[in-house]
């Protein structure tokens, strides 16, 4: 390789690698590096109760969607609770306990009573002398005639 | 379920963190103080504009800033803050960002304080100095990059290879082929000139 031709290389590189910052470069450089922290500040001051304000968040939704759905269903439901007439839709939520009116007329049975008649004090059921009983197994009461009469002979 | 403990456990400790970040803010603080002339040096032997390379050390010191976290588990603080700058640069001059390299008078100053040196010497040196960047910059990307490189004094051939994350015979190599380009395209000049 050429000598002179190295020594210009040499030259042009140690001029390349020594060259000097602007003074005040340190301070510029921390100055922005300030600038970009305090610009990062709001971001890190919200995201520290950023679960908490999800949670709130995410509660106030769910407490405004129950609240809107029970007021739908209150606001389409007649207003004397309980007297509901059959074949009306009752769209919503309702309570367990409301009346329920059958769609047909239901009638009374003739000899219907109360089941609580059959209760007793001590939580025995009775069964009343005059109660028709069951028959059981029908059993003859007559004798089998003689003549079909089981003889040890027939053996 | 960690990661959420985590931060519960940072929420917890305010105190903690912001004691962390003060640590760290100081460490970045030092590191601006020791390294940021060097950084510059690296930016300048790519970007050749004072301007440019001062917004590159930036925005490598920027993403130091991003990453603090993994300062402690660096092991050679050095070589990765000049691979941060020098990929830095390196997407500058990929997207063609950069400023026209600068003739600026007060940057050739900064370059080599020579008050012994007359003017004219100093004007033939400046145009020489160019040509053979210009020249730097035909040469192969691994050979230029490598050349580069080594015009930074503070890097070392073993950590010039470990920004370029190839091996030390391998920069010498790049080196050598680099300067043996450079003294046949300077040979080449003089015969044409």
């Amino acid at each position: 390789m050429n000598e002179i031709h190295q020594n210009q290389i040499d030259r042009t590189l140690r001029r390349l690698g020594s060259t000097s910052p602007a003074p005040g470069m340190e301070d510029r450089i921390l100055a922005g590096l300030a600038r970009a922290e305090a610009g990062n500040e709001p971001t890190r001051f919200f995201s520290v109760p950023r679960f908490a304000v999800a949670f709130a968040t995410a509660g106030t939704v769910c407490a405004f969607i129950v609240a809107g759905s029970v007021s739908h269903s209150h606001h389409n439901l007649p207003v004397a609770p309980g007297l509901h007439f059959p074949g009306e839709a009752q769209p919503g939520v309702g309570a367990a306990s409301a009346a329920h009116v059958a769609a047909q007329p239901v009638t009374a049975l003739p000899k219907d009573r109360p089941r609580s008649v059959l209760k007793t004090e001590n939580g025995r059921a009775v069964i009343s002398p005059n109660a028709k009983k069951h028959s059981g197994i029908a059993v003859p009461k007559a004798p089998p005639a003689p003549d079909r009469a089981f003889t040890p002979d027939q053996r | 379920m960690s990661s959420y403990s985590g931060q519960i456990a940072g929420w917890m400790t305010p105190a903690f963190s912001s004691a962390k970040s003060v640590d760290s803010s100081e460490t970045i603080t030092a590191l601006v103080a020791e390294y940021s002339a060097t950084l510059y040096r690296v930016a300048y032997s790519v970007m050749r504009n004072s301007a440019e390379a001062e917004d590159a050390v930036q925005e490598a010191f920027l993403r130091v800033l991003k990453h603090r976290e993994k300062l402690a588990e660096i092991r050679d603080i050095r070589v990765w803050l000049v691979r941060i700058t020098w990929n830095v640069v390196l997407d500058r001059k990929r997207r063609g960002k950069t400023r026209p390299e600068n003739d600026d008078i007060a940057d050739y100053a900064r370059v080599l304080p020579s008050s012994d040196r007359r003017a004219d010497e100093e004007l033939i040196s400046s145009q020489e100095h160019s040509r053979i960047l210009s020249l730097i910059d035909r040469l192969p990307a691994k050979e230029r990059r490598a050349l580069l490189l080594s015009a930074v004094e503070e890097l070392s051939t073993a950590q010039i290879a470990s920004v370029l994350k190839t091996t030390e015979s391998s920069v010498r190599s790049r080196i050598f082929r680099a300067r043996q380009e450079l003294s046949a395209l300077l040979e080449k000049e003089g015969v044409s000139q």
